[in-house]
């Protein structure tokens, strides 16, 4: 009897501290974002490597300095993970008070321009006029709500490992595909000009410039026409077949899954792959790759074709920032973002750990004390420079993209031929898209 | 006379043969399996370029350096405060666990009760469905509890061995042990909590000392688990530490990621190391009865 | 007091966590499948239409069932006999013993590092140690990443190679049975092969058929191997069950839909767990139910 009274008290005395403790660490939770001091606590999250997370804390810290009564609370998180986290949060309406984000989380968390806070509210303290309408437009939701203010622009940019090139007797840059067709005989077997980690973006810069459009209407419907697919698989194929680019298998066998940058692979350590079709925001690594060997990478015109109705560059914003519809302190939450991207201490501090920004005072503050050199600055450039079409958000959506991967990927390996795989591609693109409405 | 001493002779030259063969066999298989770790330790002396074009595991030189800047970190926190974080829910974790499961396993394996196949079952049951799902509904139930960001939601389900895995392993081995223990002690005036105590844990020894390496290992690993209820940086456990400087887009010191790697698998390693030795002492104990 | 109620007792707290730990998500998630939940919007009804289309205009996830029941048939039993022979070996008592226990648990103690990701796609590449070796002996490299046999084997062999768990159990199993049962049979003339299969497998087969379980469950939801190591691919040929319940509800956004399909999984694993259950009474050996 004893025992049962001892196992009975033990087993409601857990039950009750459990839900005391829930109870009342909730009642302290709602106000424990500003104490009776005035003092407010806003989380901010991101992901990166050690270089970004450096600037970034170090901005924190001078920001903290700058505005006393505000603390910011770092919540870094892993990028392997981060469908994950957000989507947790985003159900459980728990998200940071600021985010750094992905441009398809706009589509995916706010389709009615209300799952985030609405920017221009806050226009008082965040100075949007450091940004061109353009860029702006990137972050509004299909009805137009500011939801993200864009960080950079990020480009589909082909970086050459120039010093390969130059070994095999290379003296140009390519300019044209036939160039490359050119320039690929040269290369030894298993060599190849370039490699597409994602082809789709390949096929679909191909297609730009046939058609002078972008594949995707804001409302989600397919532009291209069943033979424009056709025509850009068709194209795409063909330059693997005359050893322009990495075939699949190859790339399969050499790197597994996806998930590895095509920097840290031995193929283009060793120059195997001398060549990157990429996003700009990536480069850096592909350079720092070669350093130790001396090597050179340069950025190379994307290629036009005869007639190109579009130069068929694609962009897309770095990262865009969202404020929370959650948040209790969206003016200290805006004090942050206009500190990190539109104060010369904090633009300084940031540096290009994410790249270079689209703010003007920024892009300016950056050139002028000489911060954005290399690769960086190659890259930058050519983005400014060439004429891209604005993507929609949802050109990296999830399931469209694999609906891309596994079509390109079956018609490679020769699982289905061209017609059955244009049918399958179309269909699916169709019922993807339609699913995002 | 002289048949003997050879058939003795011949019987010691297979023992010593087929010794040697064994030790060939299971050292070939040893290296096998530590080859990996082998390649971490390595990999933390080399530099990115080295890591990714060379197979073999012996560096060129030898260089700390990844290992004191690793544990630095460029998120504010050093790993002493992810180590420190991780046996916060370690241990208390660990200790839940094996109480809980053990008086759940005992409950089984022991006694009749009326819905015990259907208890059974929902403890099985619990297994079954995959996390993925679960998470969303748990997520809201400890935001509702105000338990976020807090070690609670990894720590309070073990109070109650909602971990079946452990509860599941302990009645196997509890039904291996033959009920004529527990009578005797009957016999001898002990209640159902003194044959627990004084008769089953001593035997259940090697079970118990398996759950503590499992959850251990389990838990030094888990970054799932801490990814969804833990916000803050300086609350990150080593799993989740670890994982976060590995943004594929920017660039990556896998120096110091090895480095670090290496170091998150030590604790597991000594604990494993030690509690190993116990596996031999219980056979001494419980190999008589 | 009766002995049922103490019983029960002793099941307390584990009835209590039962109840908020288990029934309620369950019960939640059971809803979700029924719904369209996205995770912003409120869910809505939607009936039986995510589980129609599983089955009827889903080949992702015919193809995921698929290669999930291909994955367990070549893991489980290649994993159990692979930890149950160095269990085996493993509990002699060899001059450093321990030194070899360690050596064999390593790789379980690595879970799913993404160091092991890394070192797996370095070895398995197309000119990685594994190809080398094969060239080496004369044999032409394979394609590991890009044909589905390829893929397979790799992911089969990193799931054998962490075996450590299986083999500690039975390790512990093994220690458990009186050593003058060996002894009796030494005098008798036995062989170590003889006894292996005469006196330890009869004597363990209730942890066997914990392992058996346990390995089977664990199978039909593994999510590291791919996620770290194929991403899936090729073809999707070893787009894991588990793979496909996390790419719906993470990724997609579909969390609904993604619930429907864990409870198909649910239901699989719930048969295959009861029809091994209902078997073991066949060749199970419980030394409480002996009667001695």
């Amino acid at each position: 009897m004893k025992l049962k009274k001892a196992l009975v008290s033990t087993a409601i005395a857990a039950l009750s501290v459990l839900l005391l403790a829930g109870c009342s660490s909730k009642s302290s939770s709602s106000d424990k974002s500003s104490d009776s001091k005035g003092k407010v606590t806003i989380r901010f999250s991101w992901w990166g490597d050690e270089a970004r997370n450096k600037a970034t804390r170090q901005a924190i810290k001078a920001f903290e300095k700058k505005n006393p009564n505000i603390k910011v609370k770092a919540e870094i998180f892993p990028i392997s993970s981060m469908d994950q986290k957000i989507g947790t949060q985003m159900a459980g309406g728990t998200e940071p008070d600021v985010m750094q984000g992905l441009y398809a989380w706009l589509p995916q968390y706010s389709k009615n321009g209300d799952g985030y806070y609405d920017l221009e509210k806050l226009k008082g303290t965040l100075d949007l006029s450091q940004y061109s309408k353009a860029t702006l437009d990137q972050g509004r939701s299909s009805n137009g709500v500011l939801n993200g203010l864009a960080h950079g622009k990020n480009t589909m940019e082909i970086a050459l490992n120039w010093s390969e090139f130059e070994k095999l007797g290379i003296k140009e840059v390519p300019k044209t595909w036939d160039d490359y067709v050119e320039a690929a005989k040269k290369f030894p077997k298993g060599s190849h000009p370039i490699i597409n980690p994602s082809p789709m973006f390949m096929v679909l810069t191909y297609l730009e410039q046939v058609t002078g459009k972008s594949p995707y209407t804001a409302s989600n419907k397919l532009v291209y026409t069943k033979a424009q697919l056709k025509q850009g698989l068709k194209w795409y194929k063909d330059m693997v077949d005359k050893n322009v680019f990495v075939s699949r298998q190859e790339y399969l066998d050499a790197v597994g899954s996806q998930s590895l940058p095509v920097a840290s692979t031995s193929k283009w350590i060793n120059g195997e792959w001398a060549g990157d079709y990429e996003w700009s925001g990536g480069l850096l690594a592909n350079e720092t790759a070669l350093k130790a060997k001396n090597q050179k990478v340069v950025i190379a015109p994307i290629p036009q074709i005869k007639g190109a109705k579009a130069s068929g560059a694609i962009s897309k914003p770095t990262f865009l920032f969202y404020i929370s519809k959650h948040t209790k302190h969206p003016k200290e939450s805006a004090k942050l973002l206009q500190f990190l991207f539109n104060n010369p201490t904090g633009i300084k501090l940031m540096g290009t750990s994410r790249g270079v920004p689209e703010s003007k005072i920024a892009a300016k503050t950056l050139k002028d004390e000489g911060i954005v050199t290399g690769i960086v600055k190659d890259a930058y450039d050519y983005g400014q420079k060439v004429k891209s079409i604005p993507e929609v958000p949802n050109l990296e959506n999830s399931d469209v993209t694999n609906v891309w991967q596994q079509q390109l990927e079956s018609y490679e390996l020769g699982k289905s031929d061209l017609n059955a795989t244009t049918d399958a591609l179309y269909t699916q693109l169709k019922s993807s898209l339609a699913n995002l409405k | 006379m002289d048949e003997v001493s050879a058939a003795i002779k011949h019987k010691q030259r297979m023992y010593r043969t087929n010794a040697v063969i064994r030790y060939v066999i299971i050292t070939v298989i040893a290296f096998i399996m530590m080859y990996p770790i082998l390649w971490m330790i390595g990999s933390s002396f080399k530099t990115n370029n080295e890591i990714f074009t060379e197979i073999g595991f012996i560096p060129k030189h030898f260089d700390f350096t990844p290992y004191i800047h690793g544990w630095q970190t460029g998120t504010g926190y050093t790993f002493t405060t992810y180590f420190i974080n991780t046996f916060k829910i370690l241990i208390p974790k660990v200790f839940f666990t094996v109480v809980s499961s053990v008086l759940t396993a005992y409950g089984f394996a022991r006694f009749e009760f009326p819905f015990k196949k259907i208890l059974f079952s929902a403890l099985m049951a619990t297994m079954f469905l995959p996390q993925v799902v679960t998470m969303i509904p748990m997520y809201l139930l400890f935001r509702k509890l105000g338990m976020l960001d807090t070690y609670t939601p990894l720590i309070a389900p073990t109070i109650f061995a909602t971990q079946a895995f452990f509860v599941f392993m302990l009645i196997q081995f509890l039904r291996s042990v033959p009920t004529s223990l527990d009578e005797a002690a009957t016999m001898d005036g002990a209640n159902s909590w003194q044959i627990l105590i004084r008769v089953l844990l001593p035997i259940l020894r090697p079970a118990i000392i398996s759950c503590i390496i499992f959850q251990f290992v389990w838990t030094m690993n888990d970054f799932m688990g801490p990814l969804i209820y833990i916000s803050s940086t300086s609350k990150f456990p080593v799993a989740l530490a670890l994982q976060m400087n590995m943004d594929s887009t920017g660039s990556v010191n896998y120096a110091q990621l090895m480095a670090m790697s290496v170091l998150a698998v030590l604790p597991s390693l000594i604990v494993f190391f030690s509690a190993q030795k116990y596996f031999v002492e219980g056979i001494a104990t419980t190999g008589i009865k | 007091m009766k002995r049922g109620k103490i019983g029960l007792l002793y099941l307390l707290p584990w009835i209590i966590g039962l109840v908020i730990f288990t029934i309620y998500p369950f019960i939640a998630a059971l809803y979700y499948s029924f719904t369209n939940y996205n995770m912003i919007d409120a869910p809505k009804w939607v009936g039986l239409q995510n589980y129609i289309q599983l089955f009827t205009s889903d080949p992702d996830f015919k193809n995921s069932l698929v290669a999930t029941f291909q994955y367990v048939l070549l893991t489980v039993p290649l994993q159990l006999i692979f930890a149950l022979l160095i269990a085996f070996v493993l509990n002699f008592k060899l001059k450093g013993i321990g030194f070899y226990r360690v050596a064999y648990y390593i790789p379980s103690l690595l879970g799913g590092n993404v160091a092991i990701a890394l070192l797996w796609r370095l070895m398995f590449g197309s000119t990685g140690l594994v190809n080398q070796l094969l060239n080496m002996i004369g044999l032409k490299s394979v394609s590991w990443f890009s044909t589905a046999g390829g893929a397979m084997t790799v992911l089969t062999i990193l799931k054998v190679w962490q075996f450590g768990s299986a083999m500690l159990i039975f390790l512990a199993a093994l220690k458990n049975i009186p050593t003058e049962l060996y002894e009796a049979a030494e005098v008798d003339g036995s062989s170590r092969f003889h006894m292996f299969f005469s006196i330890t497998i009869p004597l363990i087969t209730p942890t066997i058929f914990f392992n058996l379980v346990l390995q089977l469950i664990n199978g039909f939801q593994e999510f590291n191997g791919p996620f770290l190591i194929t991403g899936g691919g090729p073809l999707n040929k070893t787009y894991l069950a588990s793979m496909f319940i996390y790419n719906n509800a993470f990724k997609y956004s579909k969390m609904g839909y993604s619930s429907a399909a864990s409870w198909i999984l649910f239901i699989i694993i719930m048969a295959v767990t009861g029809i091994l259950f209902w078997s073991q009474k066949k060749w199970v050996y419980y030394s409480d139910e002996a009667g001695n």
